[in-house]
């Protein structure tokens, strides 16, 4: 029986010390980037990815994980890195900030549109051009999921700040009173289901008018133009245009310390929404998001080279190759 | 050179996507008024029971749901469950609770509609049952978000294809047990039924049937919960309801909030089934007394 146990207890040890190893391995050697469910970000993580293991040497892997996962575990350090924050849609971002749970190193681009946005079509045959003119084709956008002899405006997921603005201008008695008697604002929880109501009706040439943001890929596959509206921008009261958001590079507390050279290629990090756009085509033709990083990185030398020393740059280069 | 061993061949590899989309292209063009159809007859059930539903007082509900704990079980029974009813209230989630309550009672219904012919079916023929038994499988299991997406497609957004998705979900308990009730039914009792000269329509509804009520029943309390079990899925293609709230308090990592959403649907699972077995029991002591 003692022999037993102590053979037990051995094994467990054992097996004590290789989950020690195996942890330790993980926490040490490889960088996580935090992967949304939206396309270009996993093209820049691709491209990010690239650069820290052929320039750097460096292990990556990438976490798919919901946007308020992904905030929790840069606080807890579980994710290092996030290479698009969209710095206005977290509602605790700037808290976060101030606490020191992670840290915004760079903007990755800020040139982004938010808005109401309907298919071009729909705007070359009725002069649909701002959320007013929508009043009096109000017939075209009925739906069974929103009251009688009201139109549905597609929204994105309730708690985006993006969502809370729409909702506002809706609420907005004074301004939007016609448009909210014509239509009805409807938040989906999920991005999926709205991608799926937009390609559903541009297929057959329907009518649709809903939240959505560039960069994605149904700007670039789609011809979507976005509605004015004439008003002043403010948030509360729900009037005018989104300015664009700045979409940020952050990193967990510490990362710095640990990867001093990758933090500063990080802070360099640069493009806009119209790169971002032309990648998600290409990735779109190649069908193949590292491959069309690695198409991306050969094409646009001058975008990236900047952000590392030429040493790093170098040995990218002959990966590339 | 091991890894040559190890990998699967790339040369074997075989995009199947494409015949699926093509399907899904197929059924939506040809199949485009049934949809339609399917649409307005869960729309209109849709109203229906949540105009019944909604027309009733709140307190009423709490005080019939009382008595109705109270008969079936015993006083405390009653009390707890108008407690978890009226905390819902409290949480100010009784709108939203009427709305999940329709997508369940609906889809529930459906399931019956077609889980007890189709057991039925699977319990006269085994060729039925091994074909639809990996099948049954194959819809507890596929990850729901595969079919959600044509779902959106061919049914549009919001409570139409969240019935959809939760039928599918929910059915296979049903079937399962329906079947395992007219297959249990013991031997002699078929016997007797046959040397009585029984047909066939007599044996299922006068024997087999009655029978396997109880087993049935389960099933029918399994459906429900599973039922329960997709409001939060259900909100995630436009469907409104507690399962919404849960979705927006998850994404604004409101804890508090979220839990409290998440009780709700617990609780509503609590009472739909106490309510269920309470019934359930009853009818199986009458059958015994009988």
């Amino acid at each position: 029986m003692k022999n037993f146990i102590k053979k037990l207890s051995i094994v467990f040890v054992g097996i004590a010390l290789a989950f020690t190893v195996a942890a330790c391995r993980e926490e040490e050697d490889v960088i996580s980037l935090a992967e949304g469910d939206w396309e270009s970000q996993v093209f820049h993580n691709r491209v990010m990815g690239f650069i820290f293991e052929h320039g750097y040497g460096a292990e990556w892997e990438d976490v798919q994980a919901d946007t308020p996962v992904v905030v929790q575990s840069l606080r807890t350090g579980d994710i290092d890195v996030n290479s698009e924050m969209w710095s206005d849609n977290v509602t605790s971002y700037q808290d976060d900030l101030e606490a020191g749970y992670y840290h915004e190193i760079a903007t990755n681009f800020d040139d982004n549109f938010q808005g109401l946005w309907i298919p071009g079509y729909l705007q070359d045959d009725y002069e649909i051009y701002t959320v007013f003119d929508l009043i009096e084709h109000k017939e075209m956008f009925y739906s069974t999921e929103v009251a009688d002899e009201k139109g549905i405006v597609h929204g994105g997921p309730s708690g985006w700040a993006a969502t809370n603005f729409l909702q506002n201008k809706f609420n907005n008695e004074e301004i939007y009173g016609d448009l909210s008697d014509a239509f009805e604002f409807y938040p989906l929880e999920s991005t999926a289901t709205l991608n799926v109501t937009l390609v559903d009706a541009y297929e057959s040439e329907e009518a649709w008018v809903g939240y959505h943001w560039t960069p994605t890929w149904p700007h670039a596959e789609m011809d979507l133009r976005l509605l004015e509206d004439p008003y002043e921008y403010d948030y509360d009261e729900g009037t005018g245009n989104i300015p664009p958001t700045p979409v940020t590079v952050v990193v967990t507390d510490g990362f710095e310390e640990r990867y001093p050279e990758i933090f500063e290629f990080l802070s360099n990090y640069e493009t806009s929404a119209d790169i971002t756009s032309e990648a998600l085509v290409l990735m779109d033709e190649l069908d193949d998001a590292m491959e069309a990083a690695k198409e991306w990185l050969r094409n646009n030398e001058d975008i990236w080279t900047p952000w590392v020393p030429e040493d790093v740059a170098d040995n990218v280069r002959d990966a590339l190759q | 050179m091991w890894q040559t061993i190890r990998d699967f061949p790339e040369r074997l590899y075989f995009d199947y996507s494409v015949y699926i989309d093509r399907f899904v292209d197929w059924l939506s063009n040809t199949f485009e008024w049934l949809f339609d159809i399917i649409r307005d007859v869960i729309l209109t059930m849709f109203d229906g029971v949540e105009f019944v539903l909604g027309v009733m007082p709140w307190w009423l509900y709490i005080g019939l749901l009382f008595i109705a704990g109270w008969r079936l079980y015993n006083v405390k029974t009653g009390v707890i469950l108008s407690l978890l009813l009226f905390l819902i209230g409290v949480s100010g989630l009784w709108d939203e609770m009427i709305y999940t309550l329709a997508i369940i009672f609906i889809s529930v219904f459906i399931s019956f509609l077609i889980g007890l012919p189709t057991g039925i079916l699977m319990s006269k023929s085994s060729r039925l049952e091994s074909v639809l038994k990996p099948i049954l499988d194959g819809m507890q299991t596929l990850p729901s978000f595969v079919y959600l997406i044509p779902a959106l497609m061919l049914l549009g957004i919001g409570r139409v294809p969240a019935v959809f998705a939760t039928t599918i979900y929910a059915v296979p308990p049903l079937i399962r047990l329906t079947f395992l009730g007219i297959k249990n039914v013991d031997e002699q009792v078929i016997e007797a039924g046959i040397s009585f000269g029984s047909t066939p329509m007599q044996m299922l509804f006068k024997i087999e049937l009655p029978q396997a009520l109880a087993t049935i029943a389960a099933g029918l309390n399994q459906t429900t919960m599973m039922a329960v079990a997709m409001v939060v899925i259900a909100s995630m293609i436009g469907a409104r309801g507690i399962g919404q709230e849960v979705l927006i308090a998850i994404r604004q990592i409101n804890v508090g909030d979220g839990f409290v959403a998440g009780l709700a649907i617990v609780f509503v699972a609590i009472i739909l089934d106490r309510l269920l077995q309470g019934v359930t029991a009853r009818f199986d002591q009458t059958m015994e007394t009988e």
